[in-house]
Order: C-alpha cells, then sequence, then structure tokens
C-alpha cells in the first residue's frame, strides 16, 4: 500500500518555529485504533512551555515532535473493532488526556489524565495534533460530538473546558448555589471556568486579572450577572473588592489559573472556612508558601487539577450540546497550520485574549 | 592549563565561553539579571556571579566567600551536584525541580522558561572544564 502522507508542524528545535512539512500519515493498524482528520486544534500555553524546551524536566518528550493537544475532528478510519457510533464520518472530540500507555488503578476508576505512563499527543513521543491526521491508540478517547456546533472552535473543549471543569468539580463540595467563587486568571482556561462555575455550580463569580484587555474581553463574552465581579487586580486592592463583593465572608472556593507565589499567598486567606483552593496554574512548580495555619483555623483545603477525564469530557460535550457553555466566543483567532509558530510566539509573549485554534478547512 | 571548578579562572573563562555561545545569546533573550552560582562546602562556600544580560556576559565576580553575597538570582549546591550538571549526567532544570540545586532567590516560573539557556551554560562550562 503506497505510503500516505500529510502536512504536520513538526518541532524540530526548541525556540524555533515548527516546520511545516510533509510527513507519513498514521493509518489505522490494531482493531481498537482509529485515526481522526483534525478540524480543529488549539493552541496552548502547555504548548509553550514545550517550544522553550521546559517540558522536557517533567515530560518524557524528545524532538522532532508534532505539537498540538486539544484536537477534534472527524473519524477518518477505524479498526474493525471499533463501534458503530463511531464508524468513519462521526465528529469527535478527542481525549488527548487519557492516552496512555498502561491500564492502571487511575485509568480503571476513571482518573486518565493521572495514567502512570502518559503517552499524551505532542507532550510525549507520541505525534500531536498540529497535523491533518491524527491516530488515536484506542477509540475510547474518541467522543462523539454529534449536535455540536462549530467544532473546530469545539476543540477547545478537550483541554481548556476540560481542564476549567474538572477545577470546578474539585470545589463542588464547597459550594452551594450562590455562593461566591473566584476564577483567578482570565486566559482561555479562566473564561471557561467562569462560565462553568456559574452554569454547574450557580455560583456568583468574581474574576481576577492583572490584565485590562482581558478584563474587558471576559466582560463581553461570559455573561455575567448582576452579582458577579471582575476586578484589576493591577490597579485595585482585589482582597478588598472580594471580601467587600462577599459582606466580609470571603469565597467558598478560589480556582487559580496562574499559580504563582503570589497568588495562593494572596488569595487563600480569602476563602471562607472550609473553602477550597483549587490550583490548575503551572507558574511555579515548588508553588508559594502555604499558610498553613489559615488552612488548620478555617479547615480549608488546597487541591491540584491536571487536565481531567474522558468521562468530563463527555459531560463537557452535553453541556456543550446544551447550549450551556460559549467556546465560541473563546476562539480569537483562527490560523492556518503555517502559523503555528508565529502564534506560539505571539501567546509567549502574552498577546492573546481567549485561545487560537488551528483550522483545517476541507 | 586545566581549569578547577570552582575557581576565579572557571568563572572567567565561562563568561568568555558564552559570548562565543551563539545558541546561548538567541535562548537567552530577555534574561536581565546576574546570577550567583554558589557551591556549598562542609565550612564554606565559594561562588562567582555572572553578570547575564540579553545573552552577553557582560562580566564575573569570584567569591571567595559567598555565604552572604546577593545578586538577583541565587543557584547553590553542593560541588558534586555542580559536576553532575556540568558533565552533564544530571539534568539543571530537573537537577532544580528536585532541589539538588536550591533557587534561593529569584522566580522559578521565570527561570524555567530559560531552560534551553540553562541547558547552553552547562554546555559551555563543560567545554571549558574540558579544554582547560
Amino acid at each position: 500500500m503506497p505510503e500516505r502522507v500529510m502536512r504536520a508542524a513538526v518541532l524540530k528545535e526548541y525556540l524555533s518555529p515548527p516546520v511545516v512539512e510533509e510527513v507519513p500519515a498514521p493509518r489505522v493498524e490494531g482493531p481498537h485504533e482509529a485515526v481522526v482528520r483534525i478540524v480543529g486544534s488549539g493552541v496552548c500555553h502547555t504548548d509553550v512551555h514545550v517550544w522553550r524546551g521546559e517540558a522536557e524536566a517533567v515530560l518524557d518528550i524528545q524532538l522532532p515532535l508534532i505539537l498540538g493537544h486539544e484536537p477534534s475532528g472527524v473519524v477518518e478510519e477505524a479498526g474493525e473493532a471499533v463501534p458503530e457510533w463511531l464508524k468513519p464520518g462521526t465528529p469527535v472530540l478527542v481525549c488527548a488526556s487519557g492516552f496512555c500507555g498502561v491500564e492502571d488503578e487511575y485509568t480503571l476508576s476513571g482518573r486518565h489524565q493521572l495514567c502512570s505512563k502518559p503517552e499524551w499527543p505532542g507532550l510525549s513521543r507520541r505525534q500531536g495534533a498540529f497535523a491533518e491526521f491524527l491516530h488515536v491508540p484506542h477509540y475510547k478517547y474518541l467522543i462523539p460530538a454529534e449536535g455540536v456546533e462549530d467544532l473546530a472552535a469545539a476543540s477547545l473543549l478537550t483541554d481548556a473546558g476540560l481542564t476549567a471543569y474538572n477545577a470546578v468539580k474539585k470545589a463542588a463540595a464547597s459550594v452551594r448555589p450562590g455562593d461566591y467563587v473566584a476564577v483567578v486568571g482570565l486566559g482561555g482556561v479562566g473564561l471557561f471556568a467562569l462560565q462553568l462555575a456559574r452554569r454547574v455550580l450557580a455560583a456568583r463569580v468574581i474574576g481576577v486579572d492583572i490584565s485590562e484587555e482581558k478584563l474587558e474581553f471576559a466582560a463581553k463574552t461570559v455573561g455575567l450577572g448582576g452579582e458577579d465581579l471582575l476586578v484589576d487586580a493591577s490597579k485595585e486592592d482585589a482582597e478588598a473588592a472580594i471580601m467587600g463583593q462577599t459582606g466580609g465572608r470571603g469565597v467558598r472556593a478560589v480556582l487559580d489559573f496562574v499559580g504563582v507565589e503570589q497568588t495562593l499567598e494572596k488569595y487563600l486567606p480569602l476563602l471562607d472556612k472550609t473553602g477550597v483552593y483549587v490550583i490548575v496554574g503551572l507558574g511555579s512548580p515548588f508553588g508559594p508558601q502555604i499558610p498553613s495555619l489559615d488552612l488548620i483555623l478555617g479547615e480549608r483545603s488546597v487541591l491540584g487539577v491536571l487536565w481531567g477525564s474522558c468521562s468530563d469530557l463527555a459531560e463537557l460535550a452535553m453541556l456543550a450540546k446544551a447550549g450551556m457553555v460559549d467556546y465560541k466566543s473563546i476562539v480569537t483567532r483562527r490560523i492556518r497550520l503555517e502559523e503555528v509558530g508565529e502564534a506560539i510566539e505571539r501567546l509567549d509573549r502574552g498577546e492573546v485574549l481567549g485561545r487560537q485554534i488551528v483550522e483545517f478547512k476541507p | 592549563m586545566a581549569v578547577d571548578f570552582p575557581s576565579e579562572e572557571f568563572a572567567r573563562r565561562l563568561c568568555e565561553e558564552l559570548n562565543k555561545n551563539e545558541r546561548y545569546r538567541r535562548a537567552a533573550r530577555g534574561w536581565r539579571w546576574p546570577i550567583l552560582f554558589r557551591v556549598e562546602g562542609p565550612q564554606a562556600s565559594v561562588g562567582f556571579i555572572l553578570d547575564l544580560h540579553e545573552g552577553e556576559c557582560r562580566g564575573y565576580k569570584w567569591l571567595e566567600d559567598a555565604s552572604h553575597a546577593q545578586a538577583d538570582y541565587i543557584l547553590a549546591a553542593p560541588l558534586e551536584v555542580w559536576l553532575d550538571v556540568i558533565s552533564g549526567k544530571a539534568h539543571p532544570m530537573k537537577a532544580l525541580l528536585a532541589r539538588r540545586i536550591k533557587l534561593e532567590k529569584g522566580s522559578y516560573s521565570t527561570i524555567a522558561r530559560y531552560t534551553i539557556a540553562a541547558l547552553e551554560i552547562t554546555k559551555s562550562a563543560k567545554k571549558v572544564l574540558e579544554e582547560g
């Protein structure tokens, strides 16, 4: 059979733009496998970390590597054991967080992202989704997306949306309807969190950022209510604003999508007793000093979030189909494959509002 | 002539070598802070400060007693750890994450962005020791 080729953006050298070239296209080899024709592939800050060479210290990465781990597409080819409802032609969201080299206690209990041998596309030695086709090692990583509008934009659900959803679910036990939740960092993931905290937890939200542009974008895209609040922490006293808005009580949860020394130290004391601090941002792996006295006296909790599971993605897809999460407005740039390098560098320079996606048109 | 690590001669030669390293120059664009590299010994610590700025080494300062020296970034580790990193046996950022090298001052999130620059510093350091 003649080898099929595809176009892909290949990172060959750190800090250099990925090179768009023809590479062998994947094929199905096993009965449970699939090949997806990519329709949309989000550009994520983790791609920046990989591009800068940072990820080598924590992930098993080897160049050359096709980046991209936030894909949606259409099933192109399916192994003989792939069920009928995922036959070729089916639109799908790809649960990249679930790609795993082993079945372990985490994958078997549905916590796919905690797999002990992750093989995340574009974040391991497995080729990623800034390409025309993606090999999917098992059909269980495919979430049907019939009824999901704008399939290319829906690619954001597979990472930005999914990570935010996991963070919101982690906070759920501490948040009652009407309680306040603070979302720190209003990039693509934070924008999802603002929406999902309102819709899923019925919470009132306080969005915090130091960028006036990001705050304006959040105001325009999220559909906040009269009792929600956006705080510009570069100009206002964020603590006073949050305590004022909550009547001195504090928030029930903080979802921190920045995760640097300053954010936890600043916002953890603003938690109500028994509140939960969810750290998602990878700003500083050692983390800030955790004020343990505040934790103990108020029986507060600190939780970490890494991406999300495939069952979370299936739930999120249902919310998207029901119109309960707006992913389309978060897409601010639709780019061609050739523009991936420039998109990564723009993101690195902090010049991106919302999220960029590579859109593959037929 | 063999160069010892750590030594003033090593610091001087490393600074020179970095200025010849084009990959370092590109990878370190945006870096604007001097770094104190402190070698911890049983009784005392020696070290050197490299004045690194936008891909250039603008100078060095040798410290016979680095125990109380200051710089915008301070990296401290025992001799054997530095030697592991310079020889390539240990990845510098993995050593930081594992706290084999302590970041006593400075932002990890900033230093992590310059992983490739850090790797080039170790390559230049290795070259200084090998070529003497």
